[in-house]
């Protein structure tokens, strides 16, 4: 990144573009250039001694002046000046100071691997430089090690509030649920929700195995032996999950977002076949749907997945991945066809054939692919054996081969693209924090301009002797002379970085001529012109006709009647090469 | 998601010819930029009009911004931009750059680049004259005509930014461009060329003294 300063004089120099070009004369260069003894005290040929706890660096003094808002470029380090040996003095490390001066010289601030986050993180703050300036080859590492500190800070800062903040009795029963470590109190409800979700599950599995078997073969199951003491446990359960479900709505702090958890939803589904069949129980005749029912009590093992951080990992995982899998099964339905319709068309003439259809087949191709192999349903023609052998010999293939790629795949994607995504929002956030800052500098560098203009306005009226013109910065009086000659060329002025106007780009400028002539002049007055304050006649004629805009090559203009091949010519020669 | 997981599975097993309805272009690498080195300091001072510490620091600049030794069209243009901060596109950067690059290579090496500095901010009035001509002339014609006006004064405005108005509109431009050109036509014939635009450009007082504002010393 090149030093704008020292690039200045040649974008001055090249400004003579402008002159013939412009419909106004151009200012005059301020005297404080044309006084050679002040510009030759800012000659770029100066260096400066900065001392490091000892260790001396030398630099010179416009690469400091690269970056203003920061200590080192701005006035900032004048507090740090030694008048007896004549350098700056820190009491600050070395060794990141390297960086740091590395960052004025080349314009990328590097983070060092081996230092610790905090103590550059610190030395930043004190030199005035944001971490967002870390260039794109270190900020990935600045940002992991961060995020570490960061959780490291937020557990510390957890075990101090909780034994310091008195939490409401709502917010201390949530951080119960969610975290059992936090109180006694809550590991034992941990521990009991966990205790009855076995004895309910172990209940469902028992319930279907037979107890007693009658003489004449038939075997009566447990359940239906000991109704009463499965009923009575199943309630006690469900009490218990209840109770659970309700504290947790009660703890929650926010509610519609709880109930819509797939947690919840689990919850709710785990317990409602009790209530409904209570319900029912006395309607035999819609018994069979409340049978039915009690296959959703088997949702209850997901319950397990509150206590088991691994099974949540999973589940996230599985949804996460869902097109690869998606992806795998697109590609096995397609096999699955393929040798169902060649079995089936080649086993169909074949008497007493159990391929009776091509989805009938479906089942053979999937046993075969998958190696399972039941043997419930062969092949007896020979093309059908050789078909049956080519598909078993692709079942390998087939299921074998993607799935480590895609496991692999998965795992890798999925890293990338959550990187990706990280690093994208973390791009924008960047961004816009140096804009930020950019556009304080802007509105400062505007500021300063104003300043500058009423400085040497007074220096000229001879209200200020030349040497108060000595603390000017050459190069600020250059660029704002530089600015000014844009704005007498071009006829337009610049205003405040915040007053944009209003129209924009694709505005319709009002048609009639009188309020456009008061557009103009009430413009005028809030702020300098926008457009051809010298020339009025030109002012109405922008706002009455449409407009084409270079800016934007979609607009289409009308063409006025005189002159329209001439201008067709240009409008479509301008427009292809702009 | 197929393509790019078969991108993938294709990147890690580096086989680069099967193609399965991929868009899976190699990324070029762009040629690293020549080194260049200029040549001595007295023979530019020869050359130039500029002192030899002048040089020194010149050069200085020139090797940190650009540490092979030439500069390309994007850094003219990211000084254009930083220098004006409401510009929105640095279209006078190209023409600047397009003039200082005598040799159509599209790099400036420092040579070019002090010699044209040393004309535009050293030189005669003639002299100052002469490099705008040659700026005007964008496409190399020998002549300037009103299209070219147009897009100098156009990447002018470009400079100041659209934030202060609207964009400036065709029409504008066009007429602004015929009454320069009316100016310094002398033989009408709707093209400036370089000995009318001398001839009318020294004969204006105001011109001449403008090109005189904007001296800079080091």
């Amino acid at each position: 990144m090149a030093s704008v300063a020292a690039w200045l004089p040649f974008a001055r120099a090249a400004a003579i573009g402008w002159v013939p070009i412009s419909r106004q004369p151009m200012p005059r260069a301020p005297v404080a250039i044309q006084a050679k003894d002040l510009a030759v005290d800012h000659v770029s040929d100066e260096k400066l001694s900065i001392n490091i706890s000892g260790r001396k660096f030398e630099t010179w003094k416009n690469t400091l002046e690269k970056f203003p808002e920061t200590l080192l470029g701005s006035n900032e380090k004048e507090f740090f000046y030694d008048e007896e040996t004549g350098e700056y003095f820190f009491d600050r490390d070395p060794d990141i100071f390297r960086h740091i001066l590395t960052f004025y010289r080349t314009g990328k601030l590097h983070y060092p691997r081996h230092e610790c986050l905090v103590a550059y993180d610190e030395e930043l703050s004190f030199f005035g430089i944001m971490p967002d300036l870390i260039s794109d080859c270190c900020y990935e590492d600045y940002k992991d090690k961060k995020r570490e500190n960061q959780e490291r800070l937020i557990e510390e800062r957890l075990e101090t509030i909780e034994l310091k903040m008195k939490q409401s009795l709502q917010e201390k029963m949530w951080a119960a649920f969610e975290n059992p470590q936090t109180s006694s109190i809550a590991l034992v409800f941990y521990y009991v929700t966990g205790f009855f979700i076995a004895v309910s599950v172990m209940c469902n599995i028992i319930e279907t195995i037979p107890c007693h078997y009658h003489s004449d073969g038939s075997s009566q199951s447990c359940g239906e032996l000991y109704e009463k003491q499965f009923f009575v446990l199943d309630t006690a359960c469900v009490i218990i999950f209840t109770i659970e479900y309700l504290l947790r709505l009660y703890a929650a702090p926010d509610r519609c977002r709880f109930v819509r958890s797939i947690m919840s939803v689990i919850d709710v589904v785990a317990i409602l076949p009790y209530y409904v069949g209570l319900g029912l129980q006395n309607n035999k005749d819609v018994s069979g749907a409340f049978v039915t029912l009690r296959v959703f009590r088997v949702f209850r093992i997901f319950k397990f997945s509150r206590h088991s951080e691994g099974l949540r990992i999973l589940g996230y995982t599985l949804k996460s991945c869902a097109s690869e899998l998606g992806f795998l099964v697109f590609s096995l339905a397609m096999a699955i066809i393929i040798f169902a319709t060649i079995m089936y068309y080649a086993e169909k003439k074949e008497p007493g054939t159990r391929f009776t259809s091509i989805p009938a087949s479906f089942w053979y191709t999937i046993v075969t692919l998958t190696t399972l192999g039941y043997g419930d349903m062969t092949p007896s023609t020979v093309m059908g054996k050789i078909v049956g052998g080519i598909c078993s010999l692709s079942g390998v293939l087939v299921i074998a081969l993607p799935v480590p790629v895609i496991v692999s795949n998965f795992s890798r994607i999925y890293h990338q693209s959550q990187r990706a995504d990280k690093r994208r929002t973390q791009k924008k956030h960047r961004l816009a924090r140096i804009r930020t800052v950019k556009n304080a500098s802007g509105q400062a560098l505007f500021n300063k301009k104003k300043a500058h203009e009423q400085r040497m306005q007074a220096f000229e009226e001879g209200l200020l002797p030349l040497d108060a013109l000595k603390d000017e910065d050459i190069f600020e009086i250059q660029h704002h002379h530089l600015l000014q000659c844009l704005e007498k060329a071009t006829e337009r002025e610049f205003v405040e970085a915040d007053v944009a106007f209003e129209g924009g780009v694709k505005s319709t400028p009002p048609l009639s001529a009188a309020s456009s002539t008061s557009n103009v002049v009430r413009k005028r007055k809030k702020r300098s012109g926008w457009c051809c304050n010298g020339n009025e006649e030109n002012g109405e004629s922008n706002d009455d006709e449409p407009r084409v805009t270079f800016a934007d090559g979609h607009q289409i203009r009308e063409r006025t009647p005189d002159d329209k091949d001439e201008n067709e010519r240009l409008t479509n020669i301008c427009i292809s090469q702009l | 998601m197929i393509r790019t997981l078969v991108y993938g599975v294709l990147n890690d097993s580096e086989v680069h010819e099967i193609k399965l309805n991929v868009d899976c272009e190699p990324e070029i690498e762009s040629p690293p930029l020549p080194r260049y080195r200029p040549p001595s300091i007295e023979l530019i001072c020869k050359q130039t009009k500029f002192t030899r510490k002048e040089i020194q620091i010149m050069y200085r600049a020139f090797k940190q911004g650009c540490p092979n030794g030439t500069i390309g069209l994007d850094q003219f243009q990211d000084i254009y931009i930083q220098l004006f901060p409401h510009g929105i596109n640095s279209k006078y950067a190209e023409y600047v750059f397009r003039t200082f690059d005598s040799d159509g290579d599209r790099i400036i090496s420092f040579e070019e680049f002090v010699n044209g500095l040393s004309i535009i901010s050293r030189g005669s009035v003639l002299e100052k004259l002469n490099w705008i001509y040659t700026l005007y002339d964008v496409d190399r014609q020998g002549v300037i005509g009103h299209l070219e006006l147009m897009k100098i004064s156009q990447s002018m405005f470009d400079l100041i930014g659209n934030n202060l108005g609207p964009p400036v509109s065709y029409q504008y431009l066009l007429e602004h461009a015929s009454t320069i050109v009316q100016r310094m036509d002398a033989n009408k014939d709707g093209v400036i060329t370089r000995e009318e635009f001398l001839d009318a450009c020294t004969n204006d007082d105001s011109i001449c003294e403008s090109l005189d504002s904007f001296d800079t010393w080091f």
